[in-house]
C-alpha cells in the first residue's frame, strides 16, 4: 500500500492520485474517455482502493450520449474491479434482475448451474453466498444498473433495497445507478437513503468537436474533416446536442461535402465553395434530425436521385402536391422506369372503390396483407386495388425503398395506407401524430369518393362546436347575434389547439348529407365506409364496441391533410371551419 | 471518502515526511478507518444524546432476556435520527455485559421490511435465523400461526426450558402492508400471552404507523413507543462532525492521531467550513447527511467542504436544462409562458407549437423548425420528465393533444437561462417578457 501511495506522489502527471491502481492504467483511462477528467477523478476517489469501503450507492445522471455507461464500464473493466452490469431494460422484472446479477457475479463459472431467485430476501442471501464463494469479501463489488429509471416500475421495495445493499448484506457493495432522469424523480415512499449524486455535464461545442474528429475517415485529411465538422456543428448544434445523432448525421453528409474535391471542382482549402455546396444539403438534413424516417441507405439514395433530378429539371418541392391527377406530372418526380399510368389506375380505383368496399374490407384484406409491404415496395405498379394510396405513394416519393429494409419501408409506406396498415395488424392505435411527420415525405391518400366526403364531415364534426352546426348547414341560418360573434372571437382557433372532439354517428351523417350534393340513400355502403375509415385510422372510435347503436368517433387527421382531401372533391373546407371564419 | 487532490495530499504528506517514515502508511490507515466509519457499517465513535431513550429500550430488552417477560415496542423517529443505531448499540451492550450472555440466553431475529416482502418469506427467514430448518423439514402446516407456534415449541423442546427471542423489525411500516398482517398479529399475540418470552422491537420512521395496524393487531400491541428526535443544535452537529473525522485512541500512532485530530478540528472550526456546515444544517438535521457530505472528502481543506456541499446542493433540474438544445429550450420557454398565461392550466403540444411559431416567425434570426422535428424535441422533454402527462398515459388521445404539465419552476428556467452557453439574446429576452 505504501509503495502504491508513493507512486501517486512521484508521478508528476496531471493524475492526482491513483488509489492503488497502476497509474499507467489510469492515464490510459483518461486518454480513452475524452473530456471527462473531473468525473473520472471523482468516481475514482469515491471508489477508493480495491479494499476500501465505498459509499453504498452512487447515482450518475446526465443527458443521452454523455458517456455515462461508457465511462463506468471503462473504469471497471480497465482497472479490473469486480463488477456486474445490468441493463434495466433487459431485466424488466425483479426476478430477471436478481437472477442476472447472481448468475453473472465476477469469477463465476459459466458452466455452473444457474441460480433461481425471485425475491429480495433470497437475493441478499444468495449474494452473500456467491460473494464468499468467489472470495470477494474484501474487495468492493460494484453493481451497475443502467437505465435505472426502469427500476421505478418494479416492486416498491426494489429500489430502496438496492440503494442500501451495503447495509442489508453487510458486504462491501457499491450500487451505481445510471439514468437520464434527475434523482428527485426517483423518490417516493419512506424507505430511501440518498445516494451520492454525480452529474455528467453535457459536452460543450469544442468538446463535441474534439470527439467527432475521432471519426475522421482514414481516406480524408484531418484538416478537411475538421473544417467540415466545425461547419456542421455551426448548423446542427442548436437543434441537437446528442453526440450519437450528430456523429451519425455528420458521417452521412460528409461524402457530399467532399464531392467537389473529388470531382476536382474545388480544392480542400476552398472553404467558401465547399460551404456553398453543402449548405442546402445540411439544411435539408436539419429537417430530418432525430426523425430517421429514412434509413441511411435511403438517405444516400435520395441524395443521388436528387442529383439526377436536378439535372433533369427543377423539381416542384411543395410538401403537399395536389392530388388532382391531371396536375400530377408522372415523369418528373417518379423514378421513370417504375411509373405506370398512375392517373389511370387512380381513377379506376376511385370508381372501383365504392362497390368493392361494401363487401367488408377487413377479412379479405387480411388475407392479402401478410408480407405485402416489401412486395409493395418493390412492385409499385402492381398493387392490389384495395390499397389505393400506395402506387401514388411510391411514385411521388423521390426515393426508392429498398426491398430488404422492410421495417423502414413499412414506416414509410405506413402513413400512405400501406397494406400492413390496412390489414389491421398494427395493434396500436395509430395516431396521425405518428404519421403526420412522414406525410411531409409522402402523399395524399387516395380514397373512394364518398369516403372523402365522410372524412371531411367527420373533420367538421370534430372541430366545430355543436352549436355552430345550425349556422353552417341550415338553409335559414338566421342572423348571427353580436354576442355570439364576440364569444367566438374570444376563443379563436382554440379548437384546433385543443384537438378533435368525439361526435356521435348521427351528427356525422347529418353533416355528410348536407355537404354532399348527390342524393344517396343511407345504405350499407356508407356505413361500411365509416368502418373502413376507422380501420385505416383516419377516424378513431372513442366508445366501447358494445355500444353498437350509437357509436362515437373522432377525426384523427390533420388540417393540412383534410385540406388536400377537400381540394380533390372541390370542397372549401376552410369556409366551414368555425375556427377560421 | 478521502478525496486527496494534489494540494492537500501533498501538504499532509510533506508534514509526514518530517515526522515519520511510515506516514504514508498511517495516512492510508486513516483513510480506511474513516471510510469504514462514514459508510455506516460501524457504530459511530460516540453516541450523542438520546440517553433516556436508550435506557428505556435497554431496560425492556434486559427484562426479556433475563427475566423472560414479553414486550413489544416501537422505535419511531425521522430518517437518520439514529433509531437503528440505538437498537444496535443496545443489543450490543447487552451482549457484552456478561450477565445475560445474549448468545446463550436469547436469540435475535432480524427482519427488514425491504427484504421480507411477504409473510411467507418472513417465516422462512425466521426459521432460518432460528436454525430450525432441519426440525421443520417437509412438515406441512395448516396456518401461519400453527407454523410459528411450532417454531417456538421447537425452541422450547431443546435443552433449555424456553429461550427468549428478540425480534427486530426494521422498516416496520412495510410489514403492516402485508396481507392480513399475519406476522404482526402472531408476534404480538405471542408477546401478549404467556407462551415463550419474546420481545418485538419495531423500527420505523412513520409516526402514524399504529394507525396502519388492523384493530385486532393494534389491540395486542403494548402501545409502548419510543420517539427519537434529532433535536441537536449546531454546536452538537459540528462537534459530531469533528468526532466522525477524528481518530481515536486505538489508532497505532498516537502522535499522528493527535496531529490529525487537531488538524481536523482546526479545519472544521474555520469560517468557510463552518458556513458550509451551518447551511447544510439548516437544510436538514438528518445526521446521515453529513456522512454523505464527507464520504468523498475529509480532504481537510475548507475548499473541499465547499465543493462537496456545492455538489450536494446543486439543483439537478437546472443542470439538466443546461444540456438541452436551443430548440428544446424554446419549447420550455413557451410552456412557461403558457403556464403563466393560463395560471397553471395544462397545455398540449399544439399550444406549445403555436406559441413557439409566434416567437420564431417574428425573429428572422431564429430558425423555424419543422413540426415533426419540434414534436421529437417535445418527446425528448417528456422522456426527461421535465414535462409530465396529466393523464395516466394509456388514454387514447393523440399525442399532440395530450395535456401536459410543466415540472419546472419559472425561477429554475430563468436560472438555467443565465448559465446556458451561447444563449441567443432574443431567446433570453423572450423568456423574460411574457408578451409575444
Amino acid at each position: 500500500m505504501e509503495s502504491m501511495e508513493g507512486k501517486g506522489t512521484t508521478d508528476q502527471q496531471p493524475v492526482c492520485h491513483c488509489w492503488g491502481h497502476d497509474s499507467a492504467l489510469v492515464n490510459y483511462l483518461r486518454q480513452q474517455i475524452r473530456c471527462r477528467d473531473p468525473q473520472i477523478d471523482l468516481l475514482l476517489s469515491l471508489f477508493g482502493e480495491r479494499t476500501h469501503l465505498t459509499p453504498a450507492s452512487i447515482f450518475l445522471y446526465g443527458h443521452t450520449a454523455t458517456g455515462k455507461t461508457y465511462m463506468v464500464s471503462m473504469i471497471l473493466s480497465t482497472l479490473q474491479l469486480p463488477a456486474v452490469s445490468v441493463n434495466c431494460v433487459e431485466c424488466y422484472s425483479s426476478r430477471f434482475l436478481f437472477e442476472y446479477i447472481l448468475n453473472n457475479l465476477p469469477g463465476r463459472d459459466d458452466a455452473a448451474v444457474s441460480v433461481t431467485c425471485d425475491n429480495m430476501n433470497d437475493f441478499v442471501r444468495l449474494l452473500k453466498q456467491g460473494v464468499s464463494s468467489q472470495n470477494l469479501q474484501d474487495q468492493t463489488l460494484y453493481i451497475v444498473l443502467d437505465r435505472a429509471e426502469r427500476l421505478r416500475e418494479m416492486d416498491i421495495n426494489i429500489l430502496p433495497a438496492l440503494l442500501r445493499m451495503q447495509e442489508l448484506t453487510g458486504l462491501n457493495i457499491c450500487t451505481l445507478f445510471l439514468s437520464e432522469i434527475v434523482w428527485e424523480k426517483f423518490q417516493y415512499g419512506t424507505a430511501f437513503c440518498d445516494p451520492v449524486v454525480v452529474y455528467m455535464p453535457d459536452y460543450t461545442q469544442e468538446e463535441l468537436m474534439q470527439i467527432m474528429l475521432l471519426d475522421c475517415p482514414s481516406s480524408q485529411s484531418e484538416d478537411l474533416y475538421r473544417n467540415y465538422v466545425s461547419l456542421f456543428l455551426s448548423v446542427f448544434y442548436r437543434v441537437c446536442r446528442d453526440l450519437r445523432e450528430l456523429r451519425h448525421m455528420a458521417l452521412l453528409n460528409f461524402p457530399k461535402y467532399t464531392e467537389p474535391v473529388e470531382k476536382g471542382e474545388a480544392s480542400e482549402k476552398d472553404m467558401r465553395k465547399l460551404w456553398r455546396n453543402i449548405e442546402p444539403h445540411l439544411k435539408k438534413a436539419l429537417q430530418t434530425v432525430y426523425l430517421r424516417e429514412v434509413s441511411s441507405a435511403q438517405w444516400e439514395e435520395m441524395q443521388r436521385s436528387q442529383v439526377s433530378e436536378d439535372e433533369a429539371g427543377p423539381a416542384t418541392a411543395t410538401p403537399f402536391p395536389p392530388v388532382d391527377q391531371s396536375r400530377f406530372p408522372p415523369g418528373t418526380r417518379a423514378p421513370a422506369a417504375n411509373t405506370l399510368p398512375l392517373h389511370v389506375t387512380g381513377r379506376l380505383l376511385l370508381e372501383a372503390g365504392v362497390p368493392r368496399l361494401i363487401t367488408g374490407a377487413a377479412p379479405t384484406i387480411g388475407n392479402i396483407a401478410p408480407g405485402g409491404t416489401p412486395a409493395l415496395a418493390t412492385l409499385p405498379g402492381a398493387t392490389h386495388p384495395r390499397t389505393p394510396g400506395v402506387p401514388h405513394a411510391h411514385a411521388t416519393t423521390p426515393h426508392a425503398i429498398p426491398a430488404d429494409d422492410a421495417v423502414r419501408s413499412e414506416e414509410l409506406v405506413g402513413p400512405c395506407l400501406s397494406a400492413s396498415l390496412l390489414s389491421g395488424k398494427l395493434d396500436k392505435y395509430r395516431l396521425p401524430g405518428t404519421f403526420c411527420p412522414s406525410l411531409r415525405l409522402s402523399i395524399p391518400v387516395e380514397l373512394p369518393y364518398y369516403s372523402k366526403y365522410l372524412l371531411v364531415a367527420a373533420y367538421l364534426a370534430s372541430y366545430n362546436p355543436v352549436v355552430s352546426d345550425k349556422r353552417f348547414f341550415c338553409k335559414n341560418a338566421g342572423k348571427i347575434s353580436r354576442r355570439s360573434k364576440l364569444i367566438k372571437k374570444h376563443e379563436r382557433a382554440s379548437n384546433h389547439l385543443l384537438g378533435p372532439k368525439p361526435f356521435p354517428m348521427d351528427r356525422l351523417l347529418a353533416i355528410f348529407y348536407s355537404i354532399i350534393e348527390d342524393k344517396i340513400a343511407p345504405s350499407a355502403c356508407i356505413f361500411s365506409q365509416i368502418t373502413s375509415l376507422v380501420s385505416l385510422h383516419l377516424l378513431g372510435q372513442t366508445c366501447a364496441d358494445s355500444q353498437i347503436d350509437m357509436p362515437r368517433y373522432k377525426c384523427l387527421v390533420s388540417l393540412d391533410f383534410i385540406r388536400s382531401v377537400a381540394r380533390t372533391i372541390g370542397f372549401d373546407v376552410m369556409k366551414y371551419l368555425y375556427d377560421f371564419i | 471518502m478521502v478525496k486527496k487532490n494534489k494540494r492537500d495530499g501533498s501538504t499532509s504528506r510533506a508534514k509526514a515526511e518530517d515526522v515519520f517514515d511510515s506516514e504514508d502508511y498511517l495516512l492510508a490507515q486513516t483513510i480506511t478507518l474513516l471510510r469504514q466509519r462514514l459508510s455506516q457499517s460501524r457504530l459511530p465513535p460516540c453516541l450523542s444524546g438520546c440517553d433516556e431513550e436508550r435506557r428505556l429500550l435497554a431496560d425492556l430488552v434486559q427484562r426479556t432476556v433475563s427475566s423472560g417477560e414479553s414486550n413489544s415496542v416501537l422505535v419511531i423517529g425521522p430518517r437518520g435520527a439514529g433509531k437503528s443505531m440505538i437498537v444496535k448499540s443496545v443489543l450490543q451492550d447487552i451482549e457484552e455485559s456478561g450477565k445475560g450472555n445474549l448468545k446463550q440466553n436469547a436469540m435475535i431475529v432480524r427482519l427488514n421490511g425491504l427484504l421480507q416482502t411477504d409473510d411467507r418469506i418472513a417465516l422462512k427467514e425466521i426459521t432460518r435465523q432460528l436454525q430450525l430448518e432441519n426440525t421443520v423439514g417437509d412438515r406441512v402446516f395448516g396456518s401461519f400461526s400453527e407454523n410459528l407456534q411450532f417454531l417456538l415449541e421447537a425452541l422450547k423442546s431443546g435443552d433449555q426450558a424456553s429461550k427468549p427471542i428478540v425480534f427486530v423489525l426494521e422498516e416496520f411500516d412495510m410489514f403492516a402492508q402485508h396481507r392480513g398482517q399475519t406476522l404482526l398479529y402472531n408476534l404480538f399475540d405471542v408477546s401478549q400471552s404467556a407462551q415463550s418470552p419474546i420481545c418485538v422491537i419495531g423500527v420505523t420512521c412513520r409516526y402514524d404507523v399504529v394507525e396502519l395496524l388492523e384493530k385486532r393487531v393494534k389491540s395486542r400491541f403494548s402501545h409502548r413507543q419510543i420517539h427519537i428526535f434529532n433535536n441537536i443544535t449546531f454546536t452538537d452537529y459540528s462537534s459530531l462532525c469533528v468526532s466522525y473525522l477524528s481518530l481515536d485512541d486505538s489508532f497505532p500512532s498516537q502522535q499522528f492521531a493527535s496531529k490529525w485530530n487537531s488538524h481536523v478540528k482546526e479545519v472544521v472550526e474555520g469560517p468557510t467550513v463552518k458556513d458550509v456546515l451551518s447551511r447544510q444544517f439548516s437544510l436538514s438535521k438528518d445526521t446521515s447527511v453529513i456522512c454523505g457530505l464527507k464520504p468523498d472528502h475529509p480532504n481537510l481543506t475548507p475548499s473541499d467542504f465547499v465543493e462537496s456541499f456545492h455538489r450536494m446542493s446543486t439543483d439537478s433540474k437546472s443542470s439538466v436544462l443546461h444540456g438541452i438544445s436551443i430548440l428544446e429550450l424554446c419549447l420550455i420557454i413557451s410552456m412557461k409562458h403558457l403556464t403563466d398565461i393560463y395560471s397553471g392550466e395544462p397545455f398540449n403540444f399544439e399550444m406549445v407549437y403555436s406559441e413557439y411559431l409566434k416567437f420564431a416567425q417574428r425573429r428572422s434570426s431564429v430558425q423555424v423548425f419543422d413540426k415533426a422535428v419540434v414534436l421529437k424535441a417535445f418527446e425528448h422533454l417528456i422522456a426527461l420528465e421535465l414535462i409530465r402527462p396529466m393523464d395516466g398515459g394509456n388514454t387514447r388521445v393523440q399525442k399532440e393533444y395530450r395535456l401536459m404539465s410543466l415540472q419546472l419552476h419559472a425561477t429554475q428556467i430563468m436560472d438555467s437561462l443565465q448559465k446556458y452557453p451561447n444563449c441567443p439574446t432574443d431567446v433570453k429576452y423572450w423568456a423574460s417578457s411574457s408578451f409575444t
